[in-house]
């Protein structure tokens, strides 16, 4: 994972060092001298070529120094881990709903193929898809908001602000993940076990809790991880309409603002979260997959 | 088939959730607003109030910049500086000159004030301001980047006692005190400057001290009880800001009780707020021009007869509706209308004429160009003179940037066309000498005109004390610079302000909301 | 002489089998009727894009501002309405569909091209060269999609060729491993150690015989992955990263019109449905072209 991590940072750095404009210029503003600019310069390493310019930003990200930012001068560590934990709040929830919908629609779907219940879970899992997060956001926000008045309408304010952007967020996600879980779980349902299992008088619940489903999961586990990635990009979008101070909407000021050393850092948050989430779903994934298991001992 | 007479029944339905949503807003309005405000009224009434009676939020466009009030120059920022510091003198809601600090002062020669301080004020660490934190601050205000340009009259500053100052500027300066306004020359304590604390917990003497800064999120304050001016303590115990960048999601807000006041409300919201019982409208004719400017220091806008042209080729009436949905008043010449010596020039809406005149500056083919914009309101605008330029043969680019970038480049001279306002202080001076006056290239002076006719008006105008010559001066001044014409005026807005029918005290001024410190329920 | 003859045979079948195969697959998707459903509106979109100039008339509608007709409701004329600037709405969302199927198409190109590449390579060859082609591609999954294309947007520049270029580079990844993943299950069968027995040239072996072979979920992903394109467009339009004005883009007209959001939603509804469903269609034709391409389901 780390010599992933390393190139992340580079490729990261690398395209944002073809930004055109002049970093010095940024930070000081244009009140500043002449002299005043292009003594920063020299300071700040802005002549140097850009692999010595990776090599200084990666020794001090050692040291857990990122720099700080152009346009508010405030260390780019401090916001981001003010607004990092934000924006996992956000994308947790999401996902725990997510799962908490899909993998028992999906489950049963797989176990009711072809009925009303599945044809009309599919297709309800397609059209969220295939919506664009931030339409059905705006949407949300005037019926749950402005009409029904149950829920506020942006910021962060407890609990309550937190269903409409998690509930938004979740609806791609949530669609993904039981579409999979429906498909791992009619493949796994056609096995030759589950008949054995069946013709050995076992009832159908338990048939499909001790033997479909585990196995099941295991493809669906995959595809939680994957879809852990898609939330972290979609948290931009959604942190923009709902107004939610996460590092998603940081991350897009930034770059408006040209504010590199802050994209940098988000992205680089981001990858460094989105591998954890993965490496964590690979410890997972062998604790589950007896296949796994077995060869491990 | 199954599946497929699934997928349709589930496509109508939603269909016909979202037709249902987009039925006529004014039906809407009253099929709604019966049971909705039954269903406020009954959710809870007695804990909103109590809440509402202890904290007033306030919606701001965008995060602040900075708590340093001498570290930024954007309104959001302003609105919070002016709870947490004073300055030497305040404006009143007519834009007069009044003391806050001050408290007397003389101008013993045109170059010299005196000015005397009032005693026992205290910063909100307890330490007791003197007049050699008001040197130190006016001396600082000098040196930041930002609001460097406010006190550029400004030569000296001597501290005479304990309590008084006598300022120098370097020419006689009819408007002077309207300098000293101004955020930028907010007094801070020099101690607490000193400290390196960075503004992380800003110490100031207004009347509201700071709690906290969630970036992104909200700013709060909290009313502060030894505040000097007893006649204008803060009313409200707690005020928070919320940052609320999504312009429907304000309106929204405001409805629906989640703030109290909404600065800056979308003008195509003002019918929904007017029509609203629990609501009021509050407007107020700015000093704000908003203007689209030529780079006159980048071909071909180095060519008078190509601004000349632009200023022919915009529908400005199409601009202000897009941009403000009409609520506004559209500019003739280099100022707001409101303000002093204003006088219109001979400009109208004439693409036939724009185009000869582009003929004779040799582009009869037009030619391409970029067009700057921050903001979703400037892209607006900036696609309506997009739409104009097209008429008359041009073909220009949008370009869109974040504010702060944006400035910064502008100041730099990158731009070659922009789309930008300024918000004037009551005298004219204080918007003619950062934009038009020669020296302020690099800094306000976006539109980089140097020319020596205008430098020379705009000194005479701001020697002038007597109060008709300095109208005639001005009136020549504008005359003489839309011939030059380095921009194209475009319109004046009002300024919009939304907040809950319940409350008093909500006061603007031509610069918007003010006075926050009275606001009350 | 034998061989000749055998091998022409073993060409004779193989092309035998890939014109039956199409077939076959024809039928069988048209079998599910949401597949059917599917194309159809692909073609409905398809048609719009390419006969726009003889459905509407792109100065005209499209481009030209009338702002005293800002804003007007759906109507015989304007059977979407109008939007803030006086423009057509109907006439935007026509040719909006030329941009989004077009940077959809030519984003999915870019990836398939070189993700494929990298991944008929990396399959074929095993070994050391997959690894190191394999660590350089998890650099880029590490970084969530979007938030890659709109770093790369973001630093390029936001135009229509940046877009699909960074669209395209992280598409690059997905491509490579469903690539590798059918070159490596095909790469050890009998034909293809028959082919290289001939002498024939590795570049020869992968294209003619290796690739075709590993259509089936290259073709299924790309249609997914065309739709995820146009998601993708759409919000780095919305967030400004996008085409910009006055190029009708659906992502773009909504971010135009979510200040009207209330009032004249037909603004933000129709743009929207379009995305909706041509993602849908898309999603559509995929899932069908999987199932009918399913070995197992035979």
């Amino acid at each position: 994972m780390i010599p992933v991590l390393i190139g992340v940072t580079f490729l990261v750095f690398f395209i944002i060092s073809l930004t055109p404009g002049d970093p010095a210029v940024m930070i000081l503003g244009n009140g500043a001298t002449e002299e005043a600019i292009s003594e920063l310069r020299e300071e700040m390493g802005f002549n140097e070529p850009v692999i010595i310019q990776y090599g200084n930003y990666m020794k001090d990200l050692l040291t857990g120094d990122m720099g700080t930012s152009y346009s508010t001068g405030k260390s780019v560590g401090s916001e981001i881990g003010q607004r990092f934990p934000n924006t996992f709040k956000l994308t947790l929830s999401a996902i725990v709903l997510s799962v908490m919908i899909s993998i028992p629609i999906g489950v049963v779907s797989a176990t009711r193929q072809y009925s009303l219940f599945d044809n009309i879970g599919m297709i309800i899992a397609l059209i969220g898809i295939s919506m664009p997060s931030f339409w059905v956001g705006l949407i949300l926000i005037i019926i749950f908001a402005l009409n029904l008045r149950w829920l506020p309408s942006g910021g962060m304010d407890g609990l309550k602000s937190l269903i409409l952007p998690a509930f938004t967020l979740a609806i791609a996600s949530t669609a993904s993940i039981t579409r999979t879980t429906r498909s791992s779980m009619l493949e796994v349902i056609r096995q030759d076990y589950i008949d054995t299992a069946k013709a050995k008088g076992v009832s159908r619940g338990v048939v499909i809790r001790k033997h479909a489903l585990k196995n099941a999961l295991i493809p669906a586990i995959t595809v939680i991880g994957l879809e852990f990635g898609v939330l972290l990009g979609g948290a931009v979008l959604t942190e923009t309409v709902f107004s939610w101070p996460g590092i998603g909407r940081l991350m897009v000021e930034s770059i408006q603002r040209k504010d590199t050393p802050m994209v940098l850092g988000c992205i680089i948050v981001f990858a460094v979260a989105f591998s954890l989430v993965n490496l964590l779903i690979d410890i997972l994934y062998s604790f589950i997959d007896p296949r796994i298991k077995a060869s491990y001992n | 088939m199954k599946k497929f007479l699934a997928l349709l029944l589930v496509l109508v339905l939603v269909l016909g959730t979202v037709a249902g949503c987009s039925s006529k807003p004014a039906a809407e309005a009253t099929d709604n607003d019966a049971p909705a405000s039954e269903g406020t009224d009954s959710q809870a009434p007695a804990e909103e109030e109590a809440i509402a009676k202890e904290e007033l939020k306030i919606a701001l466009s965008t995060d602040i910049t900075s708590l340093d009030p001498q570290g930024h120059n954007d309104v959001a920022s302003e609105r919070v500086s002016f709870l947490l510091y004073n300055r030497l003198f305040r404006l009143n809601t007519d834009f007069e000159v009044v003391p806050d600090l001050a408290e007397s002062w003389e101008q013993p020669s045109p170059t010299e004030w005196v000015i005397k301080i009032k005693e026992g004020v205290m910063f909100h660490d307890g330490t007791e301001m003197k007049a050699s934190d008001v040197k130190f601050s006016l001396d600082r205000s000098l040196t930041m980047p930002k609001v460097q340009h406010v006190l550029a009259e400004v030569e000296s500053i001597e501290v005479v006692d304990d309590y008084t100052v006598k300022i120098t500027t370097k020419t006689a300066f009819a408007p002077f005190l309207f300098t000293l306004v101004h955020a930028g020359a907010s007094i801070l304590p020099q101690a607490y400057v000193e400290s390196g604390d960075e503004f992380a917990n800003p110490i100031g003497s207004g009347p509201y001290t700071f709690v906290e800064w969630v970036s992104g999120d909200k700013i709060s304050v909290v009313k502060n009880e030894n505040y000097f001016d007893a006649d204008n303590m803060g009313q409200m115990p707690k005020i928070t800001f919320k940052v609320i960048p999504e312009g429907t999601s304000r309106t929204i807000a405001l409805e629906t009780g989640e703030v109290d006041v909404v600065d800056e409300l979308p003008s195509n919201d003002i019918a929904k707020v007017e029509e609203s019982p629990d609501l009021k409208m509050y407007t107020s004719a700015s000093t704000r021009l908003d203007y689209y400017g030529m780079n006159t220091a980048m071909a071909p806008f180095d060519n008078e007869l190509v601004r000349q042209a632009f200023n022919y080729a915009i529908d400005k009436e199409s601009v202000m509706i897009v941009a403000i949905d009409g609520a506004g008043v559209e500019t003739n010449s280099i100022l707001a209308p409101s303000m002093l010596g204003y006088k219109a020039s001979d400009y109208t809406y004439d693409p036939e004429k724009a185009k000869a005149l582009l003929a004779e500056a040799g582009y009869p083919d037009g030619f391409e160009m970029t067009i700057w914009a921050s903001g979703d309101q400037r892209k607006r605008m900036a696609e309506v003179i997009q739409a104009n330029l097209m008429d008359i043969g041009i073909t220009s680019t949008i370009e869109m940037l974040e504010w702060g970038t944006y400035i910064d480049a502008l100041m730099a001279g990158e731009g070659q066309t922009f789309v930008m306002g300024w918000t004037s202080n009551p005298d004219p001076d204080s918007t003619l000498t950062p934009l038009y006056y020669s020296e302020s290239v690099g800094g306000m002076n976006f539109t980089r005109i140097e020319d020596s006719k205008i430098d020379e008006l705009i000194l005479a105008g701001r020697s002038e004390m007597d109060l008709d010559k300095r109208i005639a001066i001005y009136n020549e001044l504008h005359a003489y610079t839309m011939e030059k014409a380095p921009l194209v005026p475009l319109f004046t807005k009002n300024n919009l302000v939304g907040a809950n029918a319940g409350l008093s005290g909500v006061e603007l001024s031509p610069q918007g909301l003010w006075n926050i410190e009275k606001i009350s329920y | 002489m034998s061989t000749k003859v055998e091998i022409n045979s073993a060409d004779k079948l193989l092309k035998t089998k890939k014109r039956s195969q199409s077939a076959d697959v024809w039928k069988r998707l048209k079998r599910s009727k949401t597949a059917v459903l599917g194309i159809i509106l692909i073609a409905m979109f398809l048609g719009m894009a390419i006969f726009a100039p003889l459905i509407v008339d792109y100065e005209e509608d499209a481009l030209k501002q009338n702002v005293r007709e800002r804003l007007q409701e759906p109507s015989v004329e304007h059977i979407f309405g109008t939007d803030e600037f006086g423009r057509d709405i109907f006439a935007r969302v026509v040719y909006g569909t030329r941009i989004s199927l077009f940077v959809g198409l030519i984003s999915v190109s870019i990836a398939l091209s070189i993700g494929g590449f990298l991944g008929a390579i990396a399959g074929y060859y095993g070994g050391k060269i997959d690894n190191v082609i394999m660590r350089l591609l998890d650099v880029i999954l590490a970084i969530p999609t979007i938030l890659l294309a709109i770093t790369i947007v973001a630093a390029l520049g936001a135009s229509m060729l940046n877009l699909m270029v960074a669209v395209g580079i992280s598409n690059i990844p997905g491509f490579a491993r469903i690539v590798r993943a059918s070159v490596m299950s095909v790469k050890d069968q009998e034909f293809i150690e028959a082919a290289k027995a001939i002498g024939a040239k590795d570049h020869t072996i992968i294209i003619k015989h290796v690739l075709p072979n590993a259509m089936a979920p290259i073709i299924v992903y790309a249609t997914l992955k065309v739709a995820t394109a146009i998601m993708a467009t759409a919000s780095l339009s919305f967030i400004g990263l996008g085409v910009q004005p006055p190029t009708p883009e659906w992502g773009s007209m909504l971010a135009g019109g979510r200040t009207y959001i209330r009032d004249q939603m037909y603004i933000v509804l129709y743009p929207g449905l379009a995305i909706v469903l041509t993602v849908l269609s898309l999603n559509l034709v995929g899932d069908g072209l999987r199932d009918a391409l399913d070995p197992k389901l035979k």
